[in-house]
């Protein structure tokens, strides 16, 4: 009976270890599958980050024996520097109005696209394009529209009488304005799919009842389609503001290098003049870094706040 | 299906192979060698893979790697691979990059390779062109002029004799003919420089001529001149051209080039080796095309010098100073003359009489080549980025946010005092 109790409590033992591995493992398979992405990125992205963080205390033109650790120097002469409020304006600017743009003008698009008519696919797959395009060949077609002797606008202005087109990539006033339009013809399509996708996933139910309790289009859309995709739109934004912040940069240099007189000089071009146009490497970090940290902040605001609120709705 | 059999020795048999080869190439001294060689120049014309075949026939071992890539950010790359430590085997710097380089110890100095051909310091310093003198640095040589262009006026005589005009001797009789010749519905303009829309590189070496040939300057032995009546009036040239719209606007450099090929602009002050372009991309033009010196005040140039330097790092220094120091042959100059239609480094043995007498407008530049100065300002060369940056801004906001050449001049000079002053200037 003893030695019986035994190999139960045995077999229990065993059968509770065996329970308690299996569940171990599946807590770490995540991690497992995880694992490889979370090497490559820190390979690929934490050293780098941290190089640059490093080198933004320093006085280097990265050339060797070149290299002169000045504190916060680098940070202060960004602090203090006209260049730096004009570039952190310019990207203030270019990144809010990109994003409302993008996303006014994708949502608009989706609620149309979300409609019956003919031909609806085709006019879905021309609105793609230009997510589709290349972004060299998009900065040089629009370049050759927007050019004020040569361009296809200029020609069409003066074809219907007007002398000549605004000097659109040219004029300090007007550049910033043509490279957030591009930039926003550029990234609609983006929130378009995303926008009809979350469209297509409301229950037509809901309109149904809006309609029966009177409520009109513009209140449905207001209290049905913008709830319903506000977790789109978030996630909109985060994307849309951190491109435009801190990663556009091909299609500005393309288009005007950061001119005229520094009206499209964001900070990702005043970070690469300061690297490879005036060789100041250990500025060009320190710039780097603020833009590094300004992004995050915001990332993480953004989250948190649409946490927070998603939290107080459930 | 393999089996594992059969794939372990098959394995085992080509990793002994593959290891016998390495240590075959490592060990013997003439293995095959390859030079890297990336540049924009060997998408201009042929002279460069003539020398490189040339090179090869005669040191069978050594492969010259073509690497053709785009001028606009060939030397922001440069410079990355350079200070990364892993530059190509020959790398082509401009009048400003042969100093920064060569002053932050990036290039090897090739004065054994240039002496064991016969090259000493005093025969390169009596008969190479004078701007080889920006490469040498207390008595190294850090790179060698490949050619020299420097700048003079080049006209389309066909455009000028349709506007019934002289060739211009002065600032108002050019900016008179440029007027002339303007004629926006076609297409056609007095004027290609340019208007604020070029890199910080670019617009400086459009504009430099101007200054420079009013006698003006950035800076003047080390100190900033950039207010000087005569920058200023250079200045004020520049705009009265811009603001009387002879200058197709929104052109970059590139397209004015094209434009000049196509017959579409007038006056360009620039190198001779757009006629070169010419030749090779509109030939039924170049019978319309002639130069004259620079018709400025001053009576000066510049000239941008085009180099060919051993990174220090490079894989293969020895294979690749050799390759440089072979282009200083005699035919190989009289070939660079003929196929860029530029100044060689070795000027009294390319330019022979047949060359002379096909283009008698090439006294102009000979003229030119006597009073040319390098292009890049006179400035401590720890600044001469920032300087260029500096002049971009000042420039652009004369032309296109209204100031007058003399603000702009007065801007120029305070961020220059400004850039120096850490350095006790």
């Amino acid at each position: 009976m003893v030695s019986r109790g035994l190999r139960s409590s045995d077999a229990s033992t065993a059968s509770r270890q065996l329970r308690a591995s299996k569940r171990t493992w599946r807590r770490l398979t995540p991690y497992a599958f995880l694992a490889p992405t979370i090497v490559a990125l820190g390979l690929g992205n934490a050293i780098p980050v941290a190089i640059a963080v490093r080198l933004s205390f320093y006085h280097t033109s990265l050339a060797a024996g070149d290299e002169q650790f000045v504190g916060l120097d680098n940070y202060r002469e960004i602090l203090h520097s006209p260049e730096f409020v004009n570039s952190l304006t310019v990207t203030a600017k270019f990144t809010l109005t990109t994003v409302i743009g993008s996303i006014a003008i994708g949502l608009g698009l989706a609620l149309l696209m979300n409609g019956r008519f003919r031909g609806r696919s085709v006019v879905r797959s021309l609105l793609l394009i230009p997510w589709a395009m290349p972004l060299v060949p998009t900065a040089m077609i629009w370049r050759w529209l927007l050019n004020p002797t040569f361009g296809l606008i200029s020609w069409f202005a003066q074809s219907v009488g007007r002398h000549g087109s605004p000097e659109w990539l040219q004029d300090p006033a007007l550049a910033l304005i043509a490279v957030i339009v591009i930039q926003i013809w550029q990234l609609y399509p983006l929130a378009m799919v995303l926008y009809l996708a979350g469209l297509q996933n409301i229950p037509h139910d809901l309109y149904e009842a809006a309609r029966v309790d009177g409520a009109g289009p513009w209140r449905a859309f207001l209290h049905i389609t913008v709830p319903s995709v506000s977790g789109i739109t978030v996630v909109l934004s985060l994307l849309i503001s951190l491109w435009a912040f801190g990663r556009t940069f091909t299609i500005i240099f393309l288009l005007t290098a950061g001119g005229p007189v520094d009206a499209t000089k964001t900070l990702t071009l005043l970070t690469y003049q300061s690297a490879f146009q005036t060789l100041q490497f250990g500025l060009a970090s320190a710039l780097g870094s603020l833009v590094f940290l300004i992004a995050a902040l915001f990332a993480t605001a953004l989250l948190v706040t649409t946490r927070s609120r998603r939290a107080a709705t459930t | 299906m393999f089996r594992s059999s059969r794939l372990i020795p098959m394995l085992t048999l080509l990793v002994l192979v593959l290891a016998c080869q390495q240590t075959s190439s490592s060990s013997s001294r003439s293995g095959p060698i390859t030079l890297l060689f990336p540049s924009h120049l060997w998408a201009q014309n042929d002279w460069l893979k003539r020398l490189a075949d040339d090179y090869h026939s005669t040191n069978r071992n050594v492969t010259i790697k073509a690497v053709p890539v785009p001028f606009g950010t060939y030397h922001d790359k440069t410079y990355t691979e350079l200070v990364a430590g892993t530059p190509p085997d020959i790398v082509v710097p401009y009048d400003e990059q042969i100093i920064q380089w060569s002053d932050l110890g990036l290039l090897e100095p090739l004065n054994p390779w240039l002496e064991q051909a016969g090259w000493t310091i005093d025969k390169i310093q009596k008969e190479l062109l004078p701007t080889e003198q920006l490469a040498i640095r207390n008595g190294k040589i850090y790179g060698v002029v490949q050619q020299s262009n420097p700048r003079v006026l080049v006209y389309n005589k066909a455009l000028l004799g349709g506007a019934g005009l002289p060739v211009p001797t002065n600032p108002d009789e050019l900016l008179n003919a440029m007027k002339a010749e303007t004629n926006p519905s076609k297409g056609q303009f007095g004027f290609g420089t340019s208007v604020g829309v070029d890199s910080v590189t670019a617009t400086w070496n459009a504009i430099a001529p101007v200054i420079i040939g009013y006698g003006g300057a950035l800076f003047t032995n080390g100190k900033p001149s950039a207010n000087d009546p005569k920058t200023v009036a250079a200045l004020d040239f520049m705009k009265r051209a811009y603001d009387g719209k002879v200058v197709p606007v929104g052109a970059d450099i590139d397209t004015q080039d094209a434009l000049l090929v196509q017959g579409k602009v007038g006056f360009r002050t620039i190198g001779p080796f757009v006629f070169g372009n010419v030749a090779q991309q509109n030939p039924a033009l170049l019978p319309s095309m002639s130069a004259r010196t620079l018709p400025f005040p001053g009576n000066r140039t510049v000239s941008v010098n085009v180099f060919f330097s051993v990174p220090k790092n490079a894989q293969n220094k020895d294979a690749a100073a050799k390759f440089i120091v072979s282009m200083l042959q005699d035919r190989w100059q009289v070939a660079l003359t003929t196929t860029y239609v530029a100044l060689c480094a070795h000027v009294s043995v390319c330019l022979t009489q047949d060359f002379l007498s096909q283009r008698p407008w090439f006294s102009a530049v000979l003229d030119a080549g006597k009073t040319a100065v390098p292009s890049v300002p006179q400035a401590p060369s720890t600044v001469i980025d920032k300087v260029l940056v500096a002049f971009n801004l000042r420039y652009q906001e004369m032309l296109l946010k209204g100031k007058s050449p003399t603000e702009a001049a007065n801007s120029m000079q305070k961020d220059f005092v400004d850039l120096i002053a850490p350095l006790g200037g």
